[in-house]
Order: C-alpha cells, then sequence, then structure tokens
C-alpha cells in the first residue's frame, strides 16, 4: 500500500540536469517518490540549458550530473552562486569523485553528493532531506497531521544538532537504516544515558567509527583526506573522538524532546568498545524505541548512529 | 598474465561493476576477470563505447570499452527509462549504453588505488573500425566479463603503451 503524498499549498520545483535521458528519467522517478503533490520537474541536457532554465523557473532543488557537454555541473553551480542564486539549492547525482573537485562543490554550498551506481532509496532519501523544510512550510495549516507516536530522536532535532557542530558544511541524514551487529565497525562510541524518574540507563547512542570520524571531523573541520584516513583505518583521533564525545553528550537534548514531559536526559557516560560488547549486540536487536541514521558528509564518507530507549 | 591489479583490487572491481549491472539493468551478474590474453573474445558488440582516461602525475593514459549486445542493451534501456521492450527506441538503447559505459568505467577507474587520481572523459559511441583502431594502439590490461547464458558484457581496460620513463611492468 502507498502512502498518499501530502498536499502542498504550491509545487515543490525541481530542475533535473544530465546530459543522459536514462538518468534523467530515474532521477525523475525518485523527486516522484518524495512523498509531496503537486510536483513540477523540468529537464536540461547540460548546465548551459539549465542556467537559461533557471532564470524563469527558480526550481527549490537543482539535482545535476558533474560531466556534460558545454558547461559541467561544477561551472553552473558556481555560475548560479556568481549570479546570485546563493542559497538555491543544488546536489549532485555524479561518478566524479576527484577529492579537491568535490571540495570546490562542497564550498559551493551543494546539499549532497551522490555517486553512481547508488541505490533508488539513497536518492528519494537525498531529495527528500534536501527539501523536507521547505515543503513542511507549504503544507497548509489546515492539514498539518497529528504525530501518533513520539521518535526517540527526530530527524529534524538531530538536523539541528548536528548544524550546530557542522556549520556551513553539507551533510545528509537517511532515517531508517537500522544500525545491526553486522554492519557495526569494530570499534564504536557508546554513550550511557540517564533520565530523571528513570533508575538505570535510561537511553543508549552509538556512533559506528565512521560516524565519530564523520561528525568528530566535521566539527573539527578536518580536512576530507584527514577523514577518509582515519575511516580507512577505521581509528578516529583524539580530537575527532573528542568532537563526538560532545556531540554524543549534547544529544541528551534531543533524547529530552522525546521523553515524558517530567523527565529531563543527561549523558551519564560515553566511551569506546568494541563491537563484540554484549550489551551493544543486545540492544541493536531491540525492535521499537530506536532511530537510526546514516549520516555522510559529501568527500568524507558514511557512517552510522542510532540512539534507543531502554525497556 | 595480463592484470595489473593485485588480486584485492581485482575482487573490489569485479564487486563494483556487479553492483554497476544491478543499478543500470536491475539485473545481478557477477563479473569476472580473465587472466589469460583472448583478444578474439574482444569482437565489437552492437553497442560499443569507448571512454578515454588520464592518471593525474603520470604519463599513462588509457581508456576504458564497454562491449554490449543487444539484448542487454534493450535490458538496460527498460530498467532505466522505466518502459516496455516495446517503446525502447535505438536512441534509447544508445542513451542507455553510454551511461553504462560511463558507470561500469567509473568502476574500474576508481581502482587504480588511493594513491592515483583518475580523470576519466566523455563515453563515446565506437563503430567496429573506431573500436578496433582504439584497441589495437593500446594494450588490454584488464578485461572483466559478465556473462549470463549467451549474453556477454566485456569492461575492458586499455593502457597507453609504454613509455621509456614508465616501464609497463610498473603498477598504475
Amino acid at each position: 500500500m502507498t502512502t498518499p503524498p501530502i498536499q502542498l499549498s504550491e509545487a515543490l520545483r525541481f530542475l533535473v540536469v544530465d546530459d543522459s535521458r536514462a538518468i534523467q528519467a530515474i532521477i525523475k522517478r525518485a523527486i516522484k517518490k518524495c512523498g509531496y503533490a503537486p510536483l513540477e520537474i523540468r529537464l536540461a541536457i547540460n548546465g548551459e540549458a539549465a542556467l537559461d532554465e533557471i532564470a524563469s523557473f527558480v526550481p527549490h532543488l537543482v539535482i545535476t550530473d558533474w560531466h556534460m557537454p558545454k558547461v559541467s555541473g561544477l561551472e553552473m553551480v558556481q555560475a548560479l552562486r556568481q549570479m546570485g542564486h546563493k542559497n538555491m539549492r543544488v546536489g549532485f547525482v555524479t561518478t566524479e569523485k576527484t577529492p579537491a573537485l568535490l571540495d570546490q562543490a562542497i564550498s559551493n554550498g551543494v546539499m549532497f553528493i551522490l555517486h553512481k551506481p547508488f541505490d533508488d532509496a539513497e536518492l528519494v532519501a537525498a531529495v527528500v532531506s534536501s527539501i523536507q523544510d521547505l515543503a513542511k512550510a507549504l503544507i497548509p495549516a489546515n492539514a498539518v497531521a497529528q504525530k501518533s507516536e513520539k521518535e526517540t530522536v527526530s530527524e529534524s532535532a538531530l538536523k539541528a544538532k548536528l548544524t550546530e557542530h557542522f556549520g556551513k558544511i553539507p551533510f545528509r541524514l537517511v532515517s531508517n537504516d537500522p544500525m545491526t551487529p553486522s554492519n557495526l565497525t569494530p570499534t564504536n562510541l557508546l554513550g550511557l544515558y540517564g533520565g530523571t524518574g528513570h533508575k538505570g540507563v535510561y537511553a543508549l547512542g552509538v556512533m559506528d567509527a565512521n560516524a565519530i570520524c564523520i561528525v568528530g571531523g566535521g566539527a573539527a573541520r578536518k580536512q576530507p583526506t584527514e577523514v577518509r584516513a582515519a575511516m580507512a583505518a577505521g581509528q578516529p583521533d583524539a580530537t575527532m573522538l573528542a568532537k563526538a564525545n560532545e556531540f554524543m553528550g549534547e544529544m541528551a537534548q534531543c533524547l529530552t524532546e522525546s521523553a515524558d514531559p517530567a523527565c529531563t536526559v543527561s549523558i551519564a557516560k560515553a566511551s569506546v568498545v568494541k563491537n563484540t560488547f554484549a550489551k551493544l549486540t543486545e540492544v541493536l536487536e531491540q525492535s521499537g524505541h530506536r532511530s537510526d541514521f546514516r549520516i555522510s558528509i559529501p568527500g568524507y564518507g558514511e557512517g552510522r548512529m542510532a540512539w534507543f530507549v531502554m525497556r | 598474465m595480463l592484470f595489473i591489479y593485485p588480486p584485492a583490487e581485482i575482487e573490489k572491481v569485479s564487486s563494483r561493476l556487479t553492483a554497476a549491472w544491478l543499478f543500470l539493468s536491475g539485473q545481478t551478474r557477477t563479473f569476472e576477470c580473465l587472466t589469460e590474453k583472448t583478444p578474439e573474445l574482444l569482437k565489437h558488440a552492437e553497442f560499443t563505447f569507448y571512454l578515454p582516461f588520464t592518471i593525474q602525475g603520470s604519463k599513462r593514459s588509457g581508456g576504458i570499452g564497454v562491449l554490449i549486445g543487444r539484448e542487454d542493451a534493450i535490458q538496460v534501456a527498460q530498467h532505466m527509462f522505466g518502459t516496455s521492450r516495446e517503446e525502447v527506441t535505438q536512441a534509447d538503447l544508445l542513451d542507455a549504453c553510454s551511461e553504462a559505459c560511463n558507470v561500469c568505467a567509473e568502476s574500474i577507474a576508481t581502482h587504480f588505488g588511493p594513491a592515483h587520481v583518475v580523470s576519466v572523459g566523455v563515453p563515446q559511441f565506437a563503430n567496429a573500425t573506431e573500436y578496433e583502431a582504439a584497441a589495437q594502439s593500446s594494450l588490454a590490461r584488464a578485461i572483466y566479463r559478465g556473462a549470463v547464458g549467451d549474453q556477454v558484457i566485456y569492461a575492458v581496460l586499455y593502457d597507453s603503451p609504454k613509455t621509456e620513463s614508465e616501464p609497463s611492468s610498473a603498477p598504475l
């Protein structure tokens, strides 16, 4: 059964820029799965055509290839910024992986860089994550749905917390992809939280080694090469670990938001544990009362983190 | 022996090609690296694309050829465009196979190892004469084959002829 799209007061506008009609078709399908309606999707065959289109269309999100004839994706973004579209949202779908070029894209404020081949779900998640706040602002006041169940950590709260740490560094969150014992890295950061009125551990947070490097590296404004090297070695440096610890502690605020009104959550302890730690395996198998996320920063890579309320 | 990769890289490339093919066609296909020089296998296919590459800081360059037969091309176009077999046009086949070359090439090119930055060009359709000319002026360094029954795809890494400064036995 498909959930009907949320009706917005005006259309969300997308511009897909790719010299391959086949990739245009794939991106178009992903946009249509974003869960909102109405949508207006226009296509451009290269950066030059896109710039012409943007002048009158003003899309909410531009999704572009990198390598195209005439004007490349990166040149198009640079031109966009020069034309005054400082905040126009742009995401890349590309095979380009050269770190120096990706860094240029990041410095031009792109929302995401998705590498081919990708899962359709990843593209849908990237699209949703890029336009969610705009879409919410377009939901008619009388149509705001009541949330039936509180999330352990809401995506919006986590996003806000990460933004505090990352500043203008673009990042992407994908929700609901569960962290499991099999996708855990050998070392992980485990946070234990207490809650007022609760005996023992109220909640538990887990960041895998990649997430430690990404969150810690992003907060410390580390170069992508440093972060990638730490991820490859499975060994965040002391600064990354310290920043990740700090972040884990601050997540208590997000857990408090979803707790009973009388409960305030605070961090009790954060420590690095092996993936063989028995309590970790047990909690990763918990169904419900959990929030799982994948986080990525273009040029860095991807990691996993999750929070669990103990039952 | 043809290949220049250490065995771990071959496994990585094969696995990435499998992921690429799933993305392109919606089908699972295992890719293997051929260890013997078998040029007779590399006959021009109806949808053959060639994509040049250069390695930053090296005098070496080369190309990646992707050879796709009609049945596979139809499968890729159907999957990517989300249309039925009857709706697929020749232009769709060329467009989809060009993108297939692009994605397969990335799978191969990114595995020269972390020390090498590889810049790839734009896929170009090659007719039999053009492909033969490109292939004969290069050395086939690694041939990856993905086969299901009679349907076979080849992804071939070509290296430019050896230079004085960089003997062909040096790892790329």
